[in-house]
């Protein structure tokens, strides 16, 4: 089965599809890389190839999913082999785009069931800074478990090093709880 | 390279929306079907095993949707007819294509039905999810998030738990517009490894966690289907499920006939003209009345099959009898079509659809006639009450129940036998084909469903009798009174034209009737039958409960509430045996097995013809059961009649 | 049957050769040798050229890299009852035969 783990999914753009589960050994945008997949990303036919830790967005320059889902599948299953010759960049829209897949998409239905309004304010670099809004605004105890679920999910993503922050008024009570709850370290 | 452009999907069919439901067997999905459509299903066959095609309408908001319940198949590469008629409806040149598909998948089986899910989204319809036996799944530690697998599928998914009418409602509306269904963005692969790789990582992505081993369905299976024990349990239900049938239905016919009877002498009384009367009396009521009585017999013979099959016990009959089939050269699955053929052969013989072996199925149907249908019972028991006085007893048992049980047990000891031989003599038609079977849990019945299945099979049966039943009633009546006896005739041969009985007899010794009888008489004067026993077995090939209402016709009634009584007491009109009984115990048997042997029902045939594809079949089953009647009952007249005299 | 060379199972579709597999410290035999309670991973089918076999299994749930357990024994000669992709199914000997799995 090995590199096989994988299933489509719609994003908000048509010509781009989510494939989870496919692992090309690096997080950012791809470059170049080896066989058909490499060959289509040249030629533009594949306008972007973005890597995530455990799943890879990409584009096509035409809407043609439909005619060649099935090829893009095959081509990502054989890249996988090939890992040690993909070539990447940093992308620093990635973790926008994630955060705010993670925000509509996966844990959508969590933070709407908590009444919660939570919008992207910026990002830099590692940092994500979020307006935690809504009926969690006034509460601690939810904006610190929202937060923390936001987090997580993002670190499993892409990667650990990934940093969330609300902004200043919530931070602050927090940082209470913080010191409050531990001896040391800030 | 040129943009290719998204296809359009295919035009709508005018009028209402047409939804198709497809899933595995045992997935729930008929109940689904009788939720979403309630009564308002039309049977396009018959009911029996879940094998038939229905179709329905859900009512929702004003508008209509019309759904058809397709049979349970495992993928869409068809392996039975069963699976064909799947596959060719949701076929793309289908004419019935539908404008949807809800697949319904077992929770508690997801990693397995995901993949008849990966094929129908092939098929680039809209298509809807629908998860059953949610509660199981949470009963057996399993778990799954439904959004989550909607989003990883790219379909709207929704996940039911039987008896909740407001999901149904929802489901419903849903349906109204398949167009507005999410699809995915890309079709899930075609090879087996990629499927199973697309399945584990939505399953995945669902953040699904398997059922538990059912506990429950195996400890109650380690005594069920324990080899020696779970066999005993299961014929020491069989036994009692035939006694119960006849003691717990017997008020209720009595009742029944009661009621018809004195229906009968109302109209006697009332209607002037006296042909009308007669029609109406004789003909009509007494035809059909004589048959309706056995109503609660076939309600009850169809519940407790519906109860097999609702509760998944039919699998673990199946799983018994396998070796007991394998004898006949038969599998477990055909003793599923046997036993449905006791309430009726004709949905056993749709039965066997569900075999996958080209073989098996025609070796089954051709021999499935041979189980002892409820139309049978009429004659069974007019004439075992002939032989056996009601208080004769055997041990705990009353005789006449005992003869009933070794009557069915005839028919089935026939069947294995005659299909032994049809596998023998057909062996080298068509490859043989794996043998799998599917052990589902232990479910609660669904009363719903079962209730629908009783109803339906009632009202085929009513259907029937006010078809054929009543048809042949009535020419039956009307070639028995034709032509009129004119008194001189009657004078002139030396016949009392004021002895009521004298007249009737005579009417009826030169009606038409008695002249087809006469003709063919010599056929079955070896057997003890005369040209009225005759007549009444060619009026019984059209149905056999006809049998009935001719011998009591025909025995020129005075007393028309006791034709039994008559009938004891004929005696032979002409020929050698004049004078001599009519109904010896010798006779009785021989015709009992005549019964037991023949195939008297156009409504088997029909169904013959229209499962294997041709008259040939058909019209080989009428021979050999034919020829096998006539030799069984000659055997049995010679050593009845030897033993009793 | 014997336990078999590990290198020369066949995976993937019967009859059809698509991945040779390298199985360490595992031993592969036919499912009919398991033992009742047993469960073990599904490698691939030997000697079934019949693809409609193949792909019935596959349906069924009896796909590579799936673990099959071991239900019920039937009285002699009859089907064998095995757990797989969640549901339990009756299998004669001729097939379950065919069926490589392997046991760590």
């Amino acid at each position: 089965m090995g590199g096989e783990r994988i299933h489509p999914r719609r994003t908000g753009d048509p010509l781009t599809v989510r494939w989870v589960g496919v692992e090309l050994g690096g997080v950012g945008t791809v470059t170049s890389c080896p066989g058909a997949l490499g060959e289509w990303l040249a030629s533009g036919r594949i306008t972007a190839i973005t890597a995530e830790l455990h799943s890879v967005w990409v584009s096509l320059a035409c809407d043609e999913w439909a005619e060649v889902g099935g090829q893009v599948h095959e081509m990502l299953v054989e890249v996988q082999h090939h890992v040690g010759e993909i070539g990447f960049t940093a992308d620093a829209h990635l973790l926008e785009r994630v955060t705010d897949d993670v925000l509509n998409s996966s844990l959508a239905s969590y933070i709407a069931s908590h009444g919660g309004d939570i919008r992207i304010l910026d990002t830099d670099g590692d940092h994500v800074r979020l307006d935690m809004g809504g009926a969690c605004k006034h509460c601690a105890a939810a904006t610190l478990t929202m937060h923390g679920r936001i987090q997580s999910e993002l670190r499993s993503r892409l990667g650990e090093h990934i940093h969330v922050a609300s902004d200043e008024e919530h931070e602050s009570i927090w940082n209470r709880f913080r010191l409050r709850g531990r001896a040391t370290t800030v | 390279m040129s943009c290719c452009h998204n296809q359009a999907p295919v035009a709508t069919i005018e009028g209402a929306v047409r939804i198709g439901l497809i899933g595995n067997p045992n997935a729930g999905k008929s109940t689904l079907f009788n939720a979403l459509t309630g009564l308002n299903a039309k049977v396009g066959n018959y009911p029996g095993v879940t094998v038939a095609r229905y179709v329905g309408t859900a009512k929702v908001d004003g508008r209509e949707v019309v759904i058809e319940d397709l049979p349970g198949t495992y993928s869409l590469d068809p392996i039975s007819p069963d699976e064909q008629v799947v596959a060719e409806t949701l076929d793309l040149d289908s004419g019935e294509r539908p404008d949807g598909v809800v697949v319904v998948l077992d929770a508690t089986s997801l990693q397995r039905s995901l993949g008849l899910l990966s094929h129908a989204l092939q098929l680039g319809l809209p298509t809807y999810a629908v998860l059953t036996f949610a509660d199981e799944l949470a009963r057996r530690q399993g778990s799954i998030d439904p959004a989550a697998l909607s989003e990883a599928l790219g379909i709207p998914v929704l996940m039911v738990t039987a008896g909740h009418g407001a999901q149904v409602m929802d489901l419903k509306r849903e349906l109204l517009d398949p167009a507005s269904w999410s699809r995915p963005v890309v079709t899930p692969p075609i090879t087996p490894s990629a499927i199973n790789g697309w399945i584990a990582s939505v399953l995945e992505a669902a953040k699904h966690k398997p059922a538990v081993v059912d506990d429950r369905t195996r400890r109650i299976d380690a005594v069920l289907l324990h080899p020696v024990l779970g066999f005993i349990i299961f014929l020491v239900a069989m036994f009692l499920f035939f006694q119960t049938i006849f003691t717990v239905a017997a008020p209720i016919q009595d009742l029944i006939g009661d009621g018809f009877g004195a229906l009968g002498e109302l109209v006697s009384e009332h209607v002037g003209i006296d042909w009308l009367a007669g029609l109406l009396a004789g003909g009509i009521i007494g035809g059909v009345g004589g048959v309706l009585e056995f109503i609660p017999q076939i309600a009850l013979l169809f519940l407790l099959l519906g109860l097999f099959e609702s509760t998944g016990y039919m699998a673990r009959v199946a799983y018994l009898m396998d070796r007991l089939m394998g004898k006949a050269g038969l599998e477990g699955r055909a003793f599923i079509a046997m036993l449905s053929s006791l309430a009726c052969a004709v949905p056993g013989i749709m039965a066997t659809r569900t075999l996958p072996s080209a073989r098996d199925r025609l070796a089954t149907m051709m021999t499935a006639p041979l189980m002892t249908c409820s139309a049978r019972l009429p004659v069974y028991t007019l004439l075992v009450a002939m032989l056996i006085p009601s208080e004769s007893r055997i041990w705990i048992f009353g005789t006449q129940g005992v003869v009933m049980f070794a009557m069915y047990l005839l028919g089935a000891v026939g069947a294995m036998a005659a299909a032994w031989v049809f596998k023998f003599l057909l062996r080298g038609k068509g490859p043989a084909l794996p043998f799998y079977m599917e052990m589902p849990s232990y479910r609660l019945p669904s009363w719903r469903e079962v209730g629908r299945s009783v109803w339906d099979a009632c009202w085929i049966f009513l259907r029937r009798v006010g078809g054929i039943i009543l048809a042949l009633s009535i020419a039956l009546w009307i070639l028995l009174s034709l032509p009129v006896a004119s008194e001189d005739r009657m004078t002139a041969a030396g016949v009392d034209i004021d002895d009521e009985v004298a007249v009737a007899q005579y009417q009826l010794d030169n009606s038409i009737a008695a002249g087809v009888g006469k003709a063919i008489q010599p056929v079955f004067e070896p057997l003890g039958f005369d040209w009225r026993i005759t007549v009444g077995l060619v009026a019984a090939m059209g149905a056999r409960e006809v049998f009935v209402a001719t011998m009591a016709q025909v025995t020129a009634a005075e007393d028309e509430e006791d034709p039994q009584a008559e009938l004891t007491e004929m005696t032979w009109l002409s020929g050698p045996h004049e004078g001599e009984l009519l109904f010896t115990p010798g006779v009785i048997a021989g015709l009992l097995l005549y019964f037991a042997f023949a195939l008297q029902c156009t409504s088997t045939v029909a169904a013959l013809k229209r499962e294997s594809g041709s008259w040939k079949w058909p019209a080989i089953a009428f021979v050999y059961m034919t020829a096998m009647a006539w030799i069984a009952a000659f055997i049995g007249k010679l050593v009845v009649g030897a033993l009793v005299g | 049957m014997n336990a078999m060379d590990q290198r020369s199972v066949v995976t993937g579709l019967c009859g059809r050769q698509v991945e040779v597999v390298d199985c360490d410290n595992c031993t592969i035999i036919p499912l009919t040798d398991l033992k009742c309670g047993q469960t073990a991973r599904l490698m691939g089918f030997q000697n079934e050229e019949d693809m409609t076999v193949c792909r019935r299994l596959f349906d069924l749930g009896f796909r590579v890299g799936t673990d099959i357990e071991m239900v019920r024994k039937a009285p002699i000669g009859g089907p064998i009852t095995y757990r797989v992709s969640g549901a339990e199914l009756l299998l004669r000997s001729t097939e379950a035969q065919r069926i490589m799995v392997s046991v760590a």
